[in-house]
């Protein structure tokens, strides 16, 4: 039993069944703690992914492997248990441990004066463990059994508040998309067990019928399944539609969960199945478009949003977006470098986001807050340190990888989703203007004006805010995104960069200077032309709430999924009365005419009966006689 | 002496005028009187073998059915003065209530 996978994987999970147990028993000592205990287990965990990540930096590139014996055995296929932390996973083992760390150390202060906290935190650590067990396993099903665990979480967590329905419903509905996903990851895994004859990866790396199937339809059935998962979990267009509808659960879960890790989980499934993406082109173009339309479909929408975590919300999805688009565009380092960065910054926005709901008692409207720049000083510079990151000022951590992102789409000749993604950034630049504006800039309105003895959060909110501050300043670095080990990692997968017909020089200033041109412009429009924006907005305000509500998707996919569900209903109702019932009753009706032929020999006639007994009798008779057996 | 064969006539004469009696007549005591006939026939084989083989072992058969024949009988005509208070009737062809 190798201790570093014990001592990663195993804390969360005791963690999680010692204060689930104590949720139900509600012992008051325990509760204080509750969030300390979480802590703890995290911090462990913590520690046993670093000590595996130095590993990683020698020139011993060996994974470590906890293996748990065997756990299917169906005749000719057998699956073991097996856990294995290699270059890849090691990365998202440090991410989800760190994050996760400073997320539990956030919410220690932001649920402290919530009633369900031991629950809370017994849900939280134990999306950390399923979420260790989805980046560690070796193979499709425990990477599934992973899955399926964060979808659960997921509904847990943001459900969290349960007694407020709108909340349960935002829950169900994360649940019910997540599985639609996960539908195509387990027909993915159907048709791979059907093609190559075993799920675990290392079989699937070396396996000798990939070279021959490149390009077959196979292979694009198969990635094409899995990429319908990486839809769902990763809440790209159309499925993204229960990331909005998460905001109903605490804060800190929209930081760690649908910004740093569980949305994080479907691209980390397309980088681990590279190996048999890259074969796959049309599913890879399928791929890289389906990433830049979520991308600039989603920051269209967080332009007109009024719900500071909503802004948020849509920004996860686009920003998403951008990292599918790299996967979909041959290169999925760039995608990861990204997702790394932004784990940073967006779980710092949203935790800076609950400062400001917290310090204002709930208000999330960015149209009744301003001038918080004064009242909330550290949350604001936190603040501005995730907006520098996300919008892409160079030279900090977004500026560094979504740079990578956009020169690697072009550079692989991808001209019109290139367009849709810069248009992206600049929409991104625009949109975290407006927000930043809007809550922290201008004079005081409403709820700050009515609310008393605003101040920041206590150090144990702000301290993981400032380190993560950090980390999004400096995250462009290269030592902070993992950078030895992930280009390790994209030699060993053979991802090659080409250098297309403009240079990353030049494409790096062209990007930069019109993202911050973008930035001034808003900052300019909203300062000066306020009156001017207002009016050109309320001419425009059936438009502008169209595309608030998601361009009526949302009600589109929801309403087609209720009347279809509806009407195949009454299709099976109907099919089971007439056809089902038919069948039984006709059974019967057959039996019942059989027993009215029959029955006419009972006449009651004894004479007769005797009769019978004496033809009978001769035919017998005359049968034994000719000397039949 | 009679030639055996003739027994042998005789008692299936006997048993076809029996059976058909059984199948045909309408009267229930009629009916009776036919198994009647039909018994004695197999008596009377009983009885013939006994003699051609020398041994007493037809002469006991036949007392056996004889006795069989008499309670037989006692309860079958006990049977039918039910069935006369009954149906009011003794003809077979008016009597099925077992039909169907």
């Amino acid at each position: 039993m190798n201790t570093q996978m014990l001592f990663l994987m195993l804390p969360p999970v005791l963690g999680s069944f010692i204060l689930g147990f104590f949720s139900f028993i509600s012992y008051r000592r325990v509760e204080k703690i509750s969030g300390w205990i979480a802590l703890l287990a995290i911090v462990i965990s913590f520690f046993a992914a670093l000590s595996m990540l130095a590993g990683f930096y020698g020139h011993d590139t060996h994974p470590v492997v906890l293996d748990l014996g065997s756990w299917m055995k169906l005749g000719a296929f057998h699956l073991d248990l097996v856990f294995k932390v290699d270059a890849l996973s090691t990365v998202f083992t440090v991410l989800i441990t760190g994050v996760g760390l400073l997320v539990h150390l956030y919410s220690i202060g932001y649920m402290s004066h919530d009633e369900s906290r031991t629950r809370y935190f017994s849900c939280l650590n134990l999306f950390c463990a399923f979420m260790l067990v989805l980046v560690t396993g070796s193979s499709l099903p425990i990477i599934f059994v992973g899955w399926e665990g964060v979808g659960l979480c997921s509904f847990l967590l943001i459900g969290f508040w349960y007694t407020d329905k709108a909340n349960a419903f935002a829950g169900r509905k994360a649940f019910v998309v997540n599985r639609i996903g996960d539908a195509g990851f387990l027909l993915g895994m159907f048709l791979i067990l059907k093609t190559f004859g075993s799920l675990d990866i290392s079989v699937l790396e070396q396996h000798s019928l990939l070279s021959s199937l490149a390009g077959m339809p196979v292979l694009e059935w198969i990635m094409l399944f899995l990429f319908i998962g990486c839809v769902g979990k990763s809440a790209q267009f159309p499925f993204y539609i229960w990331l909005p509808d998460a905001m109903a659960g605490p804060t800190p879960v929209s930081a760690l969960i649908h910004a740093a890790t569980m949305v994080t989980a479907g691209i980390y499934l397309l980088c681990r199945m590279f190996f048999m993406l890259k074969l796959a082109p049309m599913v890879m173009d399928l791929i890289a478009f389906t990433g830049a339309l979520t991308a600039f479909f989603a920051a269209t929408i967080a332009i007109f949003q009024s719900d500071i975590k909503k802004v948020l919300a849509y920004s996860t999805v686009s920003q998403l977006g951008f990292m599918v688009l790299a996967v979909g565009a041959g290169a999925p380092d760039a995608g990861l470098y990204h997702l790394i960065t932004h784990a940073y910054f967006k779980a710092l926005l949203f935790l800076a986001a609950g400062s400001v709901i917290h310090a204002l008692h709930g208000e999330q409207n960015i149209f009744n807050m301003g001038g918080l720049r004064t009242y909330l000083p550290g949350t604001a510079i936190t603040f501005i340190c995730g907006f520098v990151a996300i919008t892409g000022v160079p030279p900090f951590s977004g500026w560094v990888t979504k740079d990578a992102i956009l020169h690697a789409v072009f550079s692989h000749g991808h001209t019109t989703l290139f367009v849709l993604a810069f248009l992206s950034a600049l929409m991104t630049a625009g949109y975290m203007t407006r927000l930043f504006h809007f809550v922290f800039l201008g004079n005081p309105r409403q709820s700050v004006k009515s609310a008393k003895n605003i101040h920041d959060s206590p150090w144990v909110m702000m301290l993981p805010m400032w380190i993560l501050a950090l980390l999004s300043i400096l995250g462009g670095m290269g030592a902070l995104r993992f950078e030895t080990i992930l280009e390790g990692w994209s030699h060993a997968q053979d991802i090659k960069h080409l250098d297309g017909p403009v240079s990353e020089m030049t494409m790096n200033a062209l990007v930069t200077l019109s993202t911050l041109g973008a930035m001034f412009t808003v900052f300019y429009l909203y300062n000066k032309k306020y009156a001017r924006l207002e009016s050109m907005a309320q001419q425009r305000q059936k438009l502008i709430s169209f595309i608030q509500r998601e361009y009526g998707l949302n009600q589109f996919l929801v309403g087609g999924a209720t009347y279809l569900s509806a009407a195949l209903s009454k299709l099976f109702a109907w099919l089971d009365r007439s056809w089902i019932d038919g069948a039984v009753n006709s059974v019967a009706r057959v039996s019942m005419i059989l027993a009215g032929v029959i029955s006419k020999i009972q006449t009651g006639h004894v004479q007769g009966y005797s009769y019978a007994v004496v033809v009978g009798f001769f035919v017998l008779a005359y049968y034994l006689l000719s000397g039949g057996v | 002496m009679i030639p055996f064969e003739h027994y042998i006539y005789l008692s299936l004469i006997l048993f076809s005028i029996g059976l058909v009696g059984l199948v045909v007549r309408k009267d229930a005591i009629t009916v009776f009187l036919s198994v009647e006939i039909m018994l004695n026939a197999a008596n009377l084989l009983f009885v013939a073998y006994s003699r051609v083989r020398g041994d007493e072992f037809g002469h006991t058969a036949a007392f056996v059915v004889i006795a069989v024949a008499a309670v037989e009988a006692a309860i079958g005509l006990a049977i039918v003065i039910r069935l006369k208070k009954q149906s009011g009737t003794l003809d077979l062809n008016e009597i099925a209530q077992l039909k169907g």
